[in-house]
């Protein structure tokens, strides 16, 4: 029997009942949507972070006091030791010395409060040199940075954009005192509004000189170093350097860990490529309850149709052509219910990334594919055993089936 | 040459330990053309013997040629490819599947030809079925459903399925039997008018004066054959 006859078969069965056809191919609907949205979401960040570090710009070095003996890790370096401090005469020493660093900037964060008389606002605080604004490329509205002849232990800062308008409203900020963790602060500038970039807001924050911020957390040490290239200097080459000038201030001793934007990016690919499989993984056991959905309505079908088996049987349908038709029925409905799984989330992702451009996770083309040959698959696979059953039916028994 | 030659068919069922001889050393010929019925009590075997006379089914021993040729040993698929050429039923609740047009049912046997003749093309098909149709008196009745036909016309359905693909032999097990009697005599004059036309009609039932039709009457009682009668012309 060609195939268009055994489709056209399948169709006439999905006709005749409707309402079973249907419910088989939701459970491939909502597992090929599960499978291409989770796929889509992965994808999505990945795309997200990529993109939102290669904003940051490429050639950013974190230096964190500590060794890692993961290359490029995120891992908690060791802390405690008196040795592992990083220190003001390290960005000192690296600024002098270093012929491949455009800026440096040591490094002090912590949670704190800024007061302006009656308002108060939870903020975090940045302690960091002039040199700040170019390695985390902050613009400023209104004022200005600290200048290059600050003194790091200045009480002046720069605030957030949102913090300064949650504590000063319409009024001009520049020039008045608040209080940052109860120390009298003079506001020299705000900065421009930017909004969330990997988690961190630079609206919410207030930037105060370095010396100034290790007063107020009462800290002997840098929270860590950061500091950007030149441009037209290999990375490595701008490492390696940092690595022997921190060594040399160190007794030799290499008791720190210098990250770059590249390693950081390529850990966090890792760990996302490897959160979009478990998400895929997660989805595939819907597919697989999709499938088993399919064989339990497919062998109930079986048993139904068995009157219609024997019929086909006495006319001279052969078992080999009852095998094919249930399996096309299978294979068909899986297909189908996983194309329309696949347009619905292709859908669905299109709709969020219209309202969230930032956050592409539009369906990749390439889950085209797997969707079209993991629904088959499922046909396939699920719809085999309830079409041998039924080819495995004995023809005057199907007659006689009430 | 004899269309149907059996000789010595027995049929034995196993139910548990228990056997049951539905067929009992039956021999008999039937020449082409033939109007036959079988007749006999509830139980007495008619529904197995058709069975196996229509390939449904094979003896447990015995030999039956069909056409001149042994087919008592032949495969599952060539028993489906036989039956698809030579045979056609009639199944005493009709048999047609309920949602599927009139049309399409009677050119369910051709659609598996299809798979022996590769000239079965579509517009073939259902021009042969709707031949079929037209000739049981149901041209004007090609799209309906079997839910919307009475039941002497989804029985003439049935008829066209049976002969659409122009078999020798037409089976039919207590065609009547779910019909009034008006639409009875109807259904029986068709297979009066099919076997003029050359076609070898067995029927089967239990009602000798449904018998009295056919030219020829086997009555079976317990398995075996009581009488073989052939009607005064
Ligand atoms: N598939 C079967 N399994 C077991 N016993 C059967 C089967 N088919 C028929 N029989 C038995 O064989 C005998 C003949 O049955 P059947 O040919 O249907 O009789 P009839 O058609 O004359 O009423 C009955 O006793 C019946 O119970
Ligand atoms: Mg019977």
């Amino acid at each position: 029997m060609p195939l268009i006859e055994v489709l056209l078969l399948a169709l006439e069965s999905f006709r005749a009942n409707k309402m079973r056809a249907g419910l088989t191919m939701l459970g491939m609907i909502i597992g090929v949507g599960a499978v291409v949205l989770l796929v889509s979401i992965g994808n999505g960040a990945k795309n997200y972070i990529t993109h939102e570090f290669e904003g940051m710009g490429t050639n950013l070095l974190v230096v964190q006091p500590g060794r890692t003996d993961k290359k490029g890790g995120f891992g908690p370096p060791h802390m405690g030791s008196a040795k592992e401090k990083l220190t003001i005469g390290d960005v000192d020493a690296l600024e002098r010395q270093s012929f491949n660093l455009d800026a440096v900037t040591g490094i002090v964060f912590g949670a704190g409060t800024v007061k302006y008389e009656d308002r108060i606002v939870n903020i975090s605080v940045l302690g960091a040199n002039d040199r700040l604004t170019r390695i985390m490329n902050i613009t400023i509205g209104q004022g200005t940075f600290f200048s290059a002849d600050i003194e790091y232990g200045r009480r002046v800062a720069v605030l957030g954009f949102e913090v300064a308008r949650r504590l000063f409203g319409d009024a001009d900020p520049l020039g008045k005192l608040v209080k940052i963790n109860d120390s009298e602060h003079r506001v020299i500038g705000v900065t421009q509004k930017s909004g969330q970039s990997l988690g961190l807001n630079l609206d919410d924050m207030a930037f105060i000189p370095t010396l100034s911020a290790m007063r107020i957390f009462n800290e002997d040490k840098l929270f860590g170093i950061r500091a950007r290239a030149k441009a037209k200097v290999s990375v490595d080459d701008a490492v390696a350097e940092m690595t022997e000038i921190l060594k040399a201030r160190h007794h030799g001793e290499e008791d720190f860990s210098i990250v770059t934007q590249y390693s950081m990016l390529q850990t966090m690919n890792t760990i996302l490529g490897m959160l979009t499989f478990v998400l895929g993984g997660i989805a595939m056991i819907s597919m697989v309850v999709g499938g088993i959905g399919i064989m339990n309505i497919m062998l109930v079908s079986v048993t139904e149709r068995t009157r219609e088996i024997g019929i086909r049987r006495a006319v001279g349908a052969r078992r080999k052509d009852v095998l094919r038709q249930f399996i096309v029925e299978a294979i068909a409905l899986s297909l189908v219910g996983g194309m329309l799984g696949l347009l619905g989330s292709v859908f669905i992702t299109y709709v969020v990334y219209w309202f969230v451009p930032r956050f592409d996770m539009r369906a990749p083309l390439w889950v085209m594919l797997p969707a079209f040959l993991l629904s088959m698959g499922t046909g396939v696979i699920f719809g085999v055993w309830p079409a041998r059953k039924a080819a495995r039916i004995e023809t005057i028994d199907a007659l006689r089936y009430e | 040459m004899a269309l149907i030659e059996i000789s010595k068919v027995t049929k034995t069922f196993t139910m548990g330990h228990e056997q049951i001889h539905a067929l009992h050393e039956v021999s008999f010929e039937i020449k082409e053309g033939e109007f036959l019925s079988i007749i006999g009590p509830s139980g007495s075997g008619k529904s197995t013997l058709m069975n196996i006379l229509g390939l449904l089914d094979s003896p447990t021993t015995g030999t039956f040629r069909l056409d001149g040729r042994d087919v008592s040993k032949l495969s599952d698929d060539e028993r489906a490819h036989q039956r698809n050429q030579k045979i056609g039923f009639v199944f005493q609740t009709f048999n047609l599947l309920p949602r599927v047009s009139a049309v399409r049912n009677v050119e369910m046997p051709l659609v598996y030809s299809a798979s022996y003749d590769r000239s079965f093309s579509k517009a073939k098909i259902r021009e042969m079925a709707v031949r079929a149709l037209t000739q049981v008196g149901l041209a004007d009745r090609i799209t309906h459903r079997p839910n919307e036909l009475s039941g002497g016309q989804r029985q003439r359905v049935a008829i066209a399925r049976a002969i659409v693909n122009q078999p020798k032999i037409l089976f039919a097990d207590e065609p009547t039997g779910n019909l009034d009697s008006r639409s009875g005599t109807e259904i029986l004059s068709l297979f009066k008018e099919l076997n003029t036309n050359g076609v070898t009609v067995i029927l089967v039932t239990h009602d000798p004066k449904i018998a009295s039709f056919a030219k020829r009457t086997i009555e079976l009682f317990d398995g075996k054959i009581s009488r073989d009668l052939y009607a005064a012309d």
